[in-house]
């Protein structure tokens, strides 16, 4: 059975062109049906008249016979099977029928209403006054039947082609799927092996004891662990990225405040190194439910997405606290930075999308950010100017 | 009492239908009027324009406004015009329809 790529971009290809390829020939083999069932529906009606036309002669005769015989006390009309009949006057007043629906005008040879086709004969001389026989025959089921046929047909094309479609799609997808699948293990490859590593450099340095380390030893392992901080930085995005659509959320009642506070601690250091100052309002104890990890990656990329766009010598201002009735939590942080155009704002959630090429990182910050708000249900609020600085911020 | 009868035989007389009091006089065989009135139907088909050409036929009648056959008339004559006022004539013609119309015979 097909089985579309986990891919998104590549599945929302295939749907897009399938759903083109599709109704364009569906479209097609539908308008050929319907001109070929009006073709039939013609040929049918010409066969029928055939017959109909020896059986209104037949009720005509049998109308001449009770006509001569009119001196008798009753005139019995004469029936036929399968088919109804009617005679009316030259001014269209109906004299009698063997049909019970009623017919608003008879001007036309042939014509259609609900179920049947009726075919109107003219009469001379008016046996029993009847200048005009009516035949109604059921549209009949060899019509029927050719719709029963045609329908199978038409299902059992479109079957097909959403069956050949796939296949095709996949076909031409396949070597675009394989190098995104490709791309999508080496950078799976690539994280796993730069956790070992980064790990190993960053406990190192936290247990040297820098008391014994001259101070030009002290600046380069200073740049040491912001280098392997912003290695291990990516990695854990990197990996969210990766894995977020197999880890299940471990949701607990969660002090943010406390994580917030580890988060600023941890990024103090690369703050430091452009000179940027943080100045932080963090009211104490604040809980919520949410996954710990996911807490993480949302305030690690918006605090490290306010250093990257700062300018140096800057500051940056987080905020957290809870609405006066405690309902709400409200978390921003603002920048002094270079700031966004509105129409860059519009473009921000949009996964591996760099605003600004001078500034180092994947374009996956903001795609992360918006996964978490979206899962917790979070409101976001950005307000940006160029060259003044962005405001994020967050209430849930 | 003798006045009496003379009011009833003139109420009756002014009440009795034209077709019945002038009609039926000559007209005594009904399949005789049966068969008119199918030869009428035959030629002229609807109500509306047998009764028409029975009219125009019965104020004038000529050997072509006639649907019976020349043996017909040479054998009982030729009718004469009629003396009845539109009004009962067209009355006449309304009950004699009525009686003999072909579609009520057709089951």
């Amino acid at each position: 059975m097909f089985k579309l790529p986990k891919n998104k971009c590549i599945r929302k290809t295939i749907l897009n062109v399938v759903s083109v390829y599709l109704t364009t020939t569906i479209l097609l083999v539908l308008a050929l049906s319907y001109m070929y069932l009006s073709n039939q529906e013609k040929h049918i009606i010409s066969l029928q008249q055939e017959k109909v036309d020896i059986q209104s002669q037949q009720i005509i005769n049998e109308l001449e016979l009770l006509d001569d015989n009119i001196v008798e006390e009753v005139a019995f009309y004469p029936r036929l099977n399968n088919i109804g009949s009617a005679i009316y006057d030259i001014d269209k007043n109906l004299i009698f029928s063997t049909f019970n629906e009623e017919l608003s005008s008879i001007n036309q040879k042939q014509f259609f209403k609900d179920n049947f086709i009726y075919y109107v004969y003219k009469v001379e001389p008016y046996y029993l006054g009847a200048a005009y026989l009516v035949i109604q025959k059921e549209k009949t089921y060899e019509f029927n039947n050719e719709l029963t046929k045609i329908a199978t047909i038409v299902i059992s094309i479109i079957l097909f082609l959403i069956l050949t479609s796939f296949l095709l799609v996949k076909i031409l997808i396949k070597p675009l799927s394989d190098n995104l699948n490709l791309l999508d293990k080496f950078i799976k490859d690539t994280t796993h092996e730069l956790i070992t590593p980064t790990s190993t450099i960053l406990n190192n340095i936290e247990v040297l004891d820098l008391n014994k380390v001259d101070e030009k030893n002290l600046k380069k392992i200073n740049r040491i662990k912001i280098g392997a901080t912003t290695i291990s930085n990516i990695h854990k995005d990197l990996s969210f990225l990766l894995l977020n659509n197999r880890q299940k959320s471990e949701n607990k009642n969660l002090n943010i405040s406390d994580i917030l506070n580890q988060r600023v601690e941890y990024f103090k250091i690369l703050a430091n190194n452009r000179n940027i100052d943080f100045k932080v309002n963090i009211q104490d104890n604040i809980y919520t439910t949410i996954d710990s990890h996911r807490a993480e990656r949302l305030f690690d990329n918006l605090i490290s997405n306010a250093i990257k766009f700062s300018t140096k010598k800057g500051t940056i201002f987080i905020f957290l606290s809870t609405s006066s009735n405690h309902e709400n939590i409200k978390f921003s942080i603002e920048d002094e930075g270079i700031g966004m155009k509105n129409s860059e704002l519009d473009k921000i959630f949009t996964r591996y999308k760099k605003l600004n090429d001078n500034i180092s990182g994947f374009g996956i910050g903001y795609d992360i950010i918006n996964s978490i708000i979206k899962e917790y249900d979070i409101d976001i609020k950005i307000t940006s100017s160029e060259n003044t600085g962005t405001k994020v911020t967050l209430i849930w | 009492m003798v006045k009496l009868f003379s009011i009833l035989l003139i109420s009756v007389h002014l009440f009795a239908n034209p077709y019945e009091t002038n009609c039926m006089y000559c007209h005594k065989d009904k399949k005789e009027l049966q068969l008119f009135m199918a030869q009428y139907t035959l030629k002229y088909s609807s109500e509306k324009k047998t009764k028409k050409a029975l009219l125009r036929f019965l104020k004038n009648p000529t050997s072509n406004k006639s649907i019976t056959t020349y043996g017909y008339i040479v054998k009982h004559g030729f009718k004469e015009k009629s003396k009845l006022n539109d009004k009962d004539l067209r009355d006449a013609i309304d009950s004699y329809y009525d009686k003999y119309n072909i579609k009520q015979f057709i089951k």
